[in-house]
């Protein structure tokens, strides 16, 4: 028995000692991303493939899950991701709450487009993402989808529309900035402002968790409408299924999605290179054509569906000072005020 | 203990002594009963302290009244109590029916109706939440659409809508339905029939007899089978999740979210383990009536099976709604699902394939969760039935002092909503002094939680297969020269050997599926299958993904239990 025991013992000390020395050789990395897995775990996975020599870790959340993760582990003073991939807005806050971003030039930096560059170093962006409108061709012809947000509110939507709910989802405070605030400011209220989100409730709107629900609910009909973000919007099209999008002429709210440096990060270097490896020709590529987003980097092509351009549609940069931490807490308090 | 005599006692304890192997087992006792206190009493009394401290640390009740007036929790504590108390309601108004026609009708389709009570209680519910979003979504649900075209509505929605309050309540009930079936079809099997001779022969109708004889003898199983789905729907998670349902088990996991909020967790918690307590109390005492009612008037021979001519098919046709409803649609549902292309074409020939079966055991994140889970629920139900071995010797066959609390403690985690026990583990291990074990973010925190919530298992069963074993064995082995290892190792260990067996199996069946505890818990490469199904109802692979490993997960839990009852030649459906 006692012999028995002390082999054991042996056993495990070795295998600790041989796992021990195996992790000291190789580097690692930890990612945390907030959009859905199949649209940023392949780019995670083609970092990984070139360097063979880095052991690359990612988790995925819900973004305000995963937000609650990372400052569950801040206050803990254990952050264990190198490399936080999520809404500038978002970054935004951890930063203006924790000080937690290590600030960071990459490689590539002077390929991204100027108007996206954070001069603190603190966020590099990697991608724009736009809110839009989904809709099922199925079951609304492309000449019966609503071109603009107003159009939601006809009454021939009522029990048809999806949208996703600020406690979960990132983006969702993207598209409440927009029709509560900027639209407000720019057209008035009504028709936009919370009022927008009222009618909407008048016609039965259905929130979920994610846009990658949404995704799941237009394609089978059962929410043929929804107000959606390009990237999960850009995968219907490329897996076949049967859903569109259309970009409202109120404007695209672009939201940068951008990837930040943790302070006290175990694997500063690992977390380096992939930021610099997303903003190469071939990170950028991937960020298109798996991420779905709309390229940072100016030399990298990019087209709509339809053979637009970026410069062929209005954009609205979302207001990042806009949408701090307590903005969001609001965000949330009214949307469920007004859906209960 | 019965029958055992001063002098042989002392002479076992001798006998121990002389072995040298009475310290050594004394250690290991009180280790196990360590680690069962500090596993279950350890997060809950964070908890109490977080709920019932301010900001500052000093003694306060005011975060009940604050966090109560939250209209979302004021709102999922009204949710939480009044579905339960429907999901209860009705599932006894299904399941006496149902266990009063299997066990003493001459229905047809009893074979569907115990197999669909076994499909309910070896499932997660989540995965029949999945099938009828698919089957009862108001837009373009299959039931639904059928549902218009039979009624000829003109409706473009409804008139089903499963993203509802009723919607928890209908997919709660099959599982309702099982624990009261499991608890009154026994009773009534178990009953004396002579009071119901006696009515008969007094000229009572069959019906009167069963109206004024039968089920007012089976109350208590009736009581104790409503108050089991009671408390199982108040730990709900996955239905109401994937329904979108504001209940506290939602609110819990949504106060961990932004703000981040360890009071209003802690509070919230503390209020549904109270509840949960009181219900699992309640339930004890009705079992121990119920036991009772038997014990006076059981004789030891089966009543007879009534014959109620074309009457018998009211009871046939509840059974198979039972079976269509809560087995075959859902399950067939996930099936047809799992082999489509995509969800957006629905029955079209051309969008049928086998190739998300192939996805689930190539992508990285299925792969790892199916990993992960057969890692957990092997390892958890490995510790269990160990934990359970020494915990229900300790309580079955010795007299040491607090056993009666380590009984009580180890089926306390029964009535604990998994994100309450994991929302005390989170704050638990990410603290000091705890935070040093570096589990967080680990599968060993999941370990953690898995053991902590299904130990109650493993000391249930394992106490019982002690109880049958009568104590003259041990003496004689001890008294023929055999020190206490080796009574235990050659006399107790493979007597006990099949009850312990069906522990490890119902823990594994427990721990594989496991919900509510681990969306809480996972971090990087720690999902396991429930989290990953839910990660593919969210967007990723997909719904038929999400549909295939779903159905994988049923595959495997159905074969354990198929396995189970060959090798311990116990139906899963005897009452426990």
């Amino acid at each position: 028995m006692t012999q028995h025991l002390r082999i054991a013992f042996l056993g495990l000390c070795l295998s600790l000692g041989l796992g021990l020395a195996a992790s000291a050789v190789a580097g690692e990395l930890y990612v945390y991303y907030g959009t859905s897995r199949d649209l940023f775990e392949p780019v995670v996975q083609a970092f990984a493939a070139s360097r063979p020599d880095i052991k690359v870790s990612s988790y995925r959340a819900p973004t305000e899950e995963l937000m609650a993760t990372i400052e569950l582990e801040i206050r803990a003073g254990k952050p264990r991701a190198d490399v936080i991939v999520i809404t500038a807005s978002q970054l935004f806050g951890l930063q203006q709450q924790h000080k937690a971003l290590e600030s960071y030039s990459p490689k590539d930096l002077e390929a991204v487009k100027k108007e996206l560059r954070d001069p603190a170093g603190l966020l590099t962006p990697v991608g724009i993402n736009l809110s839009l409108i989904q809709y099922n061709t199925k079951r609304i012809p492309p000449q019966e989808a609503p071109k603009k947000y107003l159009d939601l509110l006809n009454p021939k939507w009522n029990n048809q529309i999806v949208v996703t709910d600020p406690r979960s989802s990132s983006s969702a405070h993207t598209h409440i900035w927009f029709l509560t605030k900027y639209m407000a400011d720019a057209q008035g209220e009504p028709p936009y402002g919370w009022k927008f989100y009222q009618e909407l409730r008048k016609l039965n709107v259905k929130y979920v968790a994610s846009h990658g629900t949404i995704r799941a609910m237009v394609q089978t009909g059962e929410r043929p409408l929804g107000i959606q973000m390009l990237n999960d919007a850009m995968k219907s099209i490329t897996a076949g299924e049967p859903a569109s999008f259309v970009l409202a002429q109120e404007g695209s709210p672009a939201e940068i999605t951008a990837a930040s440096l943790l302070k006290g990060s175990r694997n500063p270097n690992e977390a380096k290179a992939f930021v610099d490896f997303l903003l190469t020709e071939k990170g950028q590529d991937l960020m298109v054509k798996v991420g779905g987003y709309v390229p940072v980097r100016t030399s990298t092509a990019f087209k709509f569906p339809d053979g637009r351009g970026l410069a062929d549609i209005k954009t609205v940069p979302v207001d990042l000072a806009y949408i701090t931490p307590e903005k969001r807490e609001e965000h949330m308090r009214k949307f469920h005020e007004i859906m209960r | 203990m019965i029958g055992q005599t001063a002098s042989n006692k002392g002479d076992s304890v001798r006998l121990q002594k002389e072995s040298g192997c009475l310290d050594l087992a004394k250690l290991v006792w009180v280790l196990s009963a360590a680690l069962l206190v500090y596993m279950i009493a350890v997060p809950f009394g964070y908890m109490a302290y977080e709920s019932l401290t301010d900001a500052q640390g000093g003694a306060t009740l005011a975060n009940i009244p604050k966090y109560f007036g939250m209209a979302f929790v004021l709102e999922a504590t009204a949710n939480t109590f009044l579905l339960s108390g429907a999901v209860t309601l009705l599932s006894a108004l299904v399941g006496v029916p149902l266990a009063f026609g299997v066990s003493r009708t001459d229905m047809w389709g009893k074979g569907l109706v115990r197999g669909t009570v076994l499909v309910s209680i070896i499932t997660p519910p989540f995965l029949r939440a999945i099938a009828y979003v698919i089957l009862a979504g108001p837009n373009v649900g299959y039931l639904n659409q059928l549902l218009r075209f039979l009624l000829g509505l003109s409706v473009e929605s409804g008139p089903l809508d499963i993203f509802s309050a009723w919607g928890f309540v209908v997919l709660s009930i099959p599982g309702g339905v099982a624990f009261v079936f499991l608890q009154t079809a026994s009773a009534f099997e178990n009953m004396d029939p002579s009071l119901e001779e006696g009515a008969r022969l007094a000229g009572a109708t069959p019906r009167q007899t069963a109206l004024r004889i039968t089920l007012p003898m089976a109350k208590h199983a009736m009581l104790s089978g409503a108050l089991l789905a009671f408390s199982v729907s108040l730990a709900m998670y996955g239905i109401p999740h994937i329904l979108n349902v504001n209940v506290l088990t939602i609110a819990i996991r949504k106060s961990l979210l932004m703000p981040l909020d360890f009071k209003a967790a802690s509070t919230l918690s503390m209020v549904v383990l109270v509840a949960s307590l009181l219900t699992l109390w309640l339930y004890r005492l009705s079992v121990r009536s119920a036991k009772k009612f038997q014990t006076i008037t059981g004789r030891g021979f089966r009543p007879g099976v009534m014959r109620l001519g074309r009457w018998r098919h009211c009871f046939t046709a509840l059974g198979l709604l039972y079976g269509v409803f809560a087995f075959l649609l859902p399950y067939g549902m996930l099936v047809l699902v799992s082999c489509m292309r995509r969800i957006g074409y629905g029955l079209e020939l051309d969008n049928f394939t086998l190739r998300n079966y192939l996805y689930i055991w190539t992508e990285p994140l299925p792969r790892t969760a199916i990993i992960n889970s057969f890692i957990l629920a092997t390892a958890s139900s490995t510790v269990v039935v160990l934990l359970g071995i020494v915990i229900g010797y300790l309580i079955a066959r010795t007299r040491v002092r607090g056993r009666a609390v380590l009984d009580y403690l180890a089926v306390l985690p029964l009535g604990i909503a998994g994100t309450a026990l994991a929302a005390g583990l989170i704050i638990v291990y990410l603290n000091r002094p705890l935070s040093a074990l570096g589990v967080y973010a680990t599968l060993w925190i999941l370990l953690i939680a898995y053991v902590t919530r299904f130990i109650p298992f493993g000391v249930r069963y394992c106490q019982t297969a002690f109880m049958q074993v009568s104590q003259e064995l041990e003496e004689a082995a001890r008294l023929g020269g055999a020190n206490w290892f080796q009574t235990v190792r050659h006399i107790l260990l493979p007597l006990i050997k099949r009850g312990a067996l069906y522990a490890w199996i119902v823990a594994f069946l427990s721990a594989f599926p496991e919900i509510s505890a681990s969306i809480l818990l996972r971090n990087i490469g720690t999902d396991v299958v429930a989290t990953a199904i839910l990660d593919m109802w969210d967007g990723t692979g997909g719904l038929p993904a999400a549909s295939a490993l779903s159905v994988m997960v049923f595959l495997v839990l159905t074969l354990l239990v198929l396995l189970a009852q060959r090798v311990t030649g116990r139906s899963m459906l005897e009452r426990s």
